[in-house]
């Protein structure tokens, strides 16, 4: 399903890419994302334990994990590499819980105008004092890739944020 | 030999307060927090990842986006609050005195309701009885029963309110009479949902295609249900009548009740309970044996005249009524104690 979900897209970049430079599909990233919950269940040794299930639908108040999932199909090292994410509209950035190895994650409270990691975000009440920024303040995630991507590398970046 | 006039007007006293308790409810209703469980049901929550990157020399960002979606699951949730400020108060008896509720849609959709009462509840001194459902409807504040457009009467079960919607109601009980002062009756209201199998489930119950779109609904914590309970206080007002003489006062000056001696009636009136006795008017006629002794009417240790002339006063002989004293005391505010004297001649 996560295959079927990401070549769609895939495709529709791919006609893009071949419009404009034709050298520079062969070196393409591709994006999966997914978004699922976590449920309790029984395992096959009868022991609870906690699984991760594609969300279809999602009670208010429960927490979604959104992970992007990353690929350098191309022939060419993909440069300055950035993943970013708008926290979904009705939902509230989960503290503390983007994950992303070898990148630098920062977050936007101003609608992805500018980024900086949290103890350096601050919001703006109507009299114009400052505050710092909440979780809830946040309106984007960034990730930074640290190095370039070589061909073939893949990995995952993800976040966790509550249905209002 | 004396008589209370417009007795039943007590009885009707409090229609001000009245008004004033449901002015008061009306702006807890516009206040009332808000429970409802934010993003409503059927919602597309969207996820879009975007990467950018450069390849080689070339410093054109190339971009790629990426999207997983889900959808908000129907969550059913409700709370009634009693919006009356203080108990309601009532005669006894009474008809169709309303206890005023707020229902709010506390789940994220679309939900009907049904109603329940109950009021022959514990923990009370009566049991009203309650006759019916008003709703909200015309957009003035109260409960209005008469007028274009007067309120509703609750049909089958109330209209759709949306997630977060909020409804007044009106539950209207019967007062018993010959109830006393400050004794108190309490009536409840039940708001269900009116989705099938929701009311009374165990919170986390799910309803394959009961919710919006032919999804799933949840039961919430309300357990699709809620209840709250409105108390009546009476406040009746009583009004007692004590006449005694207060003195004599015989031609050889001394005690004895002989033609000629002056008889000084005194006539006591105790306002007790709550609430206000209206339009309390005090009339004692001469007897027939007696003469009036003209200008000799005392209330509360202040001379009064015999004329009507209200404001001056509010006494008067033989005008208002023939050979009669009569004493306006309008309204009277519970407690209050009123002291009347008269004198009359033996004849």
């Amino acid at each position: 399903m996560q295959l079927k979900r990401a070549f769609i897209p895939g495709i529709v970049i791919i006609l893009v890419a071949l419009s404009a430079v034709w050298a520079h599909a062969q070196g393409q990233v591709q994006l999966t994302s997914v978004a699922e919950v976590e449920v309790e269940r029984f395992n096959q040794e009868g022991k609870k334990e906690v699984q991760r299930i594609k969300a279809t639908k999602v009670l208010p108040g429960n927490e979604v994990i959104f992970t992007t999932l990353y690929e350098n199909t191309g022939k060419e090292v993909a440069e300055n590499a950035v993943i970013t994410n708008p926290v979904p509209e009705h939902m509230i950035y989960a503290q503390n819980s983007a994950r992303g190895m070898g990148t630098r994650i920062t977050f936007s409270v101003d609608g992805g105008k500018t980024y900086d990691s949290p103890s350096k975000l601050f919001i703006f009440d109507a009299s114009g004092r400052k505050f710092p920024a909440r979780p809830q303040d946040y309106t984007h995630i960034r990730w930074s890739f640290g190095e370039p991507l070589p061909p073939g590398a893949k990995g995952e970046v993800s976040f966790r944020a509550i249905l209002q | 030999m004396f008589r209370l006039k417009e007795e039943k007007k007590w009885r009707h006293t409090l229609s001000g307060l009245v008004g004033l308790v449901c002015a008061t409810s009306l702006l807890l209703g516009i206040t009332a927090p808000a429970w409802a469980l934010g993003t409503v049901a059927g919602t597309v929550i969207a996820n879009t990842a975007t990467a950018t990157y450069t390849m080689g020399a070339d410093p054109t960002p190339q971009t790629v986006t990426a999207m997983d979606s889900f959808e908000v699951l129907e969550v059913i949730n409700t709370v009634v609050v009693w919006q009356d400020a203080a108990d309601v108060t009532v005669n006894t008896p009474q008809t169709e005195r309303p206890l005023t509720f707020l229902l709010t849609n506390t789940g994220n959709g679309p939900e009907a309701f049904t109603f329940t009462y109950n009021d022959a509840m514990g923990a009370d001194d009566f049991d009203p009885i309650a006759q019916l459902i008003w709703l909200e409807s015309n957009g003035q504040p109260g409960l209005q029963t008469t007028g274009s457009p007067a309120d509703s009467v609750l049909g089958a079960a109330t209209p759709d309110l949306p997630a977060d919607g909020s409804l007044l109601v009106y539950l209207l009980s019967n007062i018993p009479s010959g109830l006393g002062d400050g004794q108190t009756g309490r009536v409840s209201l039940t708001a269900a949902a009116n989705t099938i199998g929701a009311a009374g489930a165990a919170a986390g119950t799910e309803l394959p295609g009961a919710g919006l779109n032919g999804g799933t609904a949840i039961v919430g914590n309300s357990n699709g249900d809620s209840e709250a309970v409105g108390t009546y206080v009476v406040a009746a007002v009583n009004v007692q009548l004590t006449k005694s003489i207060a003195a004599i006062e015989d031609l050889s000056g001394g005690s004895e009740p002989y033609p000629g001696a002056r008889v000084t009636y005194r006539l006591t009136v105790q306002i007790g309970g709550s609430g206000a006795a209206e339009a309390l008017t005090i009339t004692d006629t001469i007897p027939t044996d007696m003469t009036y002794l003209p200008g000799s009417i005392v209330l509360d240790g202040t001379s009064q005249s015999d004329a009507v002339d209200v404001p001056a006063d509010q006494t008067d002989f033989n005008v208002t009524s023939a050979n009669t004293v009569t004493v306006e005391l309008e309204n009277t505010v519970a407690p209050a104690t009123h002291t009347i004297e008269f004198t009359t001649t033996i004849n």
